[in-house]
């Protein structure tokens, strides 16, 4: 029994050696034979942090060589972090001319002065005794954005961040602020942690959830009123229109909902007689659910829809012209089918990685986004996306990240600036991913008005079989989308003499995305290519073909300037269309001065 | 912002002297599930046309003069005054294509019965 302890006593011992000091020391230094160059950087930069936190003064040269020559990789600041963190008042010298040097980047520079702030020492005056050394309180996971939040100033331009440096965060205080101990990261510089309601409440989302989206929109297309004193004529028209939509895809089920609504309204009233008022109102709603076994799922379908139209055209002379007209449509169909497969939004995704690839040029990313930070970023940009400003997503974000140890160091100026590109990316909008296709049949109830319905059009009880298809991919560092559609329908059990309408066809389309050096979009080139079939069976008409391509780019000088140039073909029943497009849009760029 | 548009319809392009109804787009039977196959932005007077064209409201083009094909549709819009061309596009734009069929759509619709250009004004 003595015998088996003492052997599981030396087991341990061996494991525990494993990465002791000089093992990551020689780690550091030698790379392995074995072992690809990129491999072993990725590995030399996590003996660097281990060092730091082996609390063992053996570390300290290494650290201090490291800090001294890696000024083109992020060891070299994953060692200046560390040698604060290590709290060995030996390490002053070094981080004094580190923070003295002029020719190593500022936010190198700042870290630096950090770390000497951490030993009681300043950029430029002798060492401190430091009165009481940095204890580690007990380990407590971090679980996230809870509701105790810390200040942090950052190194930004007059910027005062605050971080979410929670009560389950591991925080150590030290005289000149508190250390996260499972980071490094310096949380706090002034003061005890301070409440602070700058963290948004994130959204509940199941944890198995793949994707979601909710989207709401307002659109006013026009609102005016006029009055013509020449011809005594006031005209008034107003188009507004609001949707929402959301949708959750979990790993066994998915579900969305879409509801909108639009009204039109309009009002022509010259001298006279003569009037013309109408009013259009529409609306719809639409909810899906399906339930997934790998990657087949059933799917069932609901959807409604209302329009009703008031239009009233008062002839100037003959009241026997007058037209007065007021219609309801009304829709409600089920569907049930099954499909393959997923098409998901991943612009939110693709924002975290152009986030990484951001740090990691800038040489600041410590590690890659984990999955949980990934999901973290993406819900506080979800729970911040009513704001006007991008002020707020922008401090969370990098308070997100330098919790977790991805971002190290303060971002300086210019980081500070590309973060904010990518957060403000509107090319990363509705970006999809996946392939999914489905079959379904459905079952409605049509009413339509009378005189269509005289005309044998779809009215009552239709059913028909559906067929939709989507893909989408995002390659070449998500800069270039090749996505598509496509769908066919046709109408089944049609009464004898009755049109058996169909149609089908497909979109593709192709887009780059450009960027400027800093991040800035610079514009998009887009190709487009459509085909429809459709026939609706009905006498003197032929199954109708429309082929067109479309060729754009578009490109943004500035904020305020742009050049949209499109051009298209389409054939469409031996017809013949050619379309171009220039829009222009431009702002002066004032350049002012005043003493 | 300045806008160029070019637009060339080679209607004489068109095989023999009849009617082309052209294809319809997804939303242009069926209802209201999948109707959103035609919600692209309707913001000019041929973008409009088209949406008819899309719904099998009218055709794309005839040698028969009298008949209300895509030439015509953006001819009438265009006389409107500002005012009411807006409103004829926006209203064309909000409406279902089961909405914007009229008795003897596609190829011989009755133009009167197009509710939305009522809406130009006279």
């Amino acid at each position: 029994m003595k015998r088996l302890a003492v052997v599981a006593l030396l087991l341990a011992s061996s494991i525990a050696v494993a990465d002791t000091v000089p093992d990551l020391i020689k780690m550091i230094e030698t790379q392995p034979n074995d072992m690809d160059r990129s491999v072993w950087k990725e590995k030399r930069r996590d003996a660097a942090k281990k060092l730091a936190q082996s609390k063992d003064k053996k570390a300290v040269p290494e650290l201090e060589k490291l800090a001294e020559s890696e000024t083109f990789d992020i060891i070299g600041e994953i060692a200046i972090e560390g040698l604060g963190t290590l709290g060995d008042a030996s390490a002053v010298p070094t981080l004094q001319k580190i923070a003295a040097d002029e020719s190593r980047e500022k936010s190198q520079r700042d870290l630096a002065k950090k770390s000497l702030a951490k030993l009681g020492a300043s950029a430029t005056s002798p060492v401190k005794p430091v009165e009481k050394p940095v204890e580690k309180p007990a380990e407590k996971p971090v679980t996230g954005l809870e509701t105790t939040t810390a200040t942090t100033t950052t190194t930004a331009p007059a910027t005062t961040t605050t971080a979410p440096a929670t009560t389950t965060t591991t925080v150590a205080t030290t005289d000149s602020g508190a250390v996260d101990t499972n980071t490094g990261s310096h949380l706090i510089d002034s003061g005890a942690a301070k409440p602070s309601s700058d963290m948004p409440a994130l959204p509940d989302l199941p944890d198995d959830t793949l994707a979601a989206y909710d989207r709401i929109t307002f659109a006013g297309g026009t609102a005016s009123v006029a009055y013509d004193t020449d011809r005594k004529r006031l005209d008034a028209a107003a188009d507004l229109a609001g949707a929402w939509q959301h949708r959750i895809e979990r790993e066994a089920m998915a579900w969305g909902a879409d509801a909108g609504a639009h009204l039109v309204t309009g009002l022509i009233n010259p001298d006279g007689r003569a009037q013309t008022r109408g009013a259009q109102l529409d609306a719809n709603a639409d909810g899906e659910a399906r339930f997934y076994t790998g990657q087949i799922y059933g799917i069932g379908r609901a959807a409604a829809s209302l329009q009703v139209d008031y239009i009233s055209d008062v002839d100037a002379t003959n009241p026997n012209n007058d037209y007065k007209q007021t219609t309801t449509e009304a829709d409600l169909q089920v569907a049930l089918g099954g499909g393959y497969g997923r098409l998901l939004d991943v612009g939110a995704q693709i924002r975290v990685r152009r986030l990484a690839r951001t740090l990691d040029a800038a040489r600041a990313l410590g590690k890659p986004i984990d999955a949980a930070t990934s999901k973290k970023l993406q819900l506080t940009w979800w729970a911040l996306r009513g704001e006007r400003s991008t002020y707020r997503s922008l401090v969370a974000t990098v308070a997100i990240l330098r919790e977790a140890g991805i971002l190290l160091g303060e971002p300086d100026a210019g980081l500070a600036y590309e973060i904010l590109n990518v957060l403000r990316d509107t090319q990363l909008f509705v970006r999809p991913s996946g392939l999914d296709i489905n079959l379904q049949i459905s079952e409605g109830y049509l009413r339509r008005p009378a005189g269509l319905v005289a005309q044998d059009f779809e009215n009552g009880r239709v059913e028909q079989l559906l067929v939709n298809a989507g893909y989408g991919t995002q390659l070449d560092d998500d800069k270039l989308e090749i996505a598509g559609t496509a769908y066919a329908r046709y109408r089944l059990f049609a009464a004898d003499g009755t049109p058996v309408p169909w149609g089908a066809g497909a979109t593709a389309h192709m887009t780059r995305y450009t960027y400027g050096e800093h991040g800035d979009p610079l514009g998009m080139f887009d190709l487009t290519g459509i085909v429809e079939l459709s026939n609706d069976d009905r006498m003197n008409t032929d199954k109708g073909l429309h082929i067109e391509g479309q060729l754009g780019f578009t490109m943004l000088f500035n904020q305020a300037s742009g050049l949209r140039l499109a051009g298209s073909i389409a054939e469409d029943g031996g017809t013949i269309f050619f379309g171009a497009n220039l829009q222009a849009t431009y702002g002066l760029l004032d350049a002012v001065f005043a003493r | 912002m300045k806008w160029f548009v070019l637009a060339l319809a080679c209607a004489a392009c068109s095989a023999g002297d009849d009617t082309a109804t052209g294809a319809h787009a997804q939303c242009g039977e069926g209802g209201a599930i999948d109707g959103s196959g035609c919600s692209g932005a309707v913001s000019t007077a041929q973008d409009a046309c088209w949406r008819l064209v899309d719904c099998g409201a009218i055709p794309v083009s005839s040698s028969n003069n009298n008949t209300f094909d895509w030439g015509a549709c953006v001819d009438r819009i265009e006389t409107y005054i500002e005012v009411g061309q807006q409103l004829v596009i926006d209203c064309i734009g909000a409406s279902s294509c089961d909405a914007l069929r009229v008795p003897g759509s596609p190829d011989q619709p009755d133009g009167n019965q197009l509710s939305c250009f009522h809406l130009g004004g006279r």
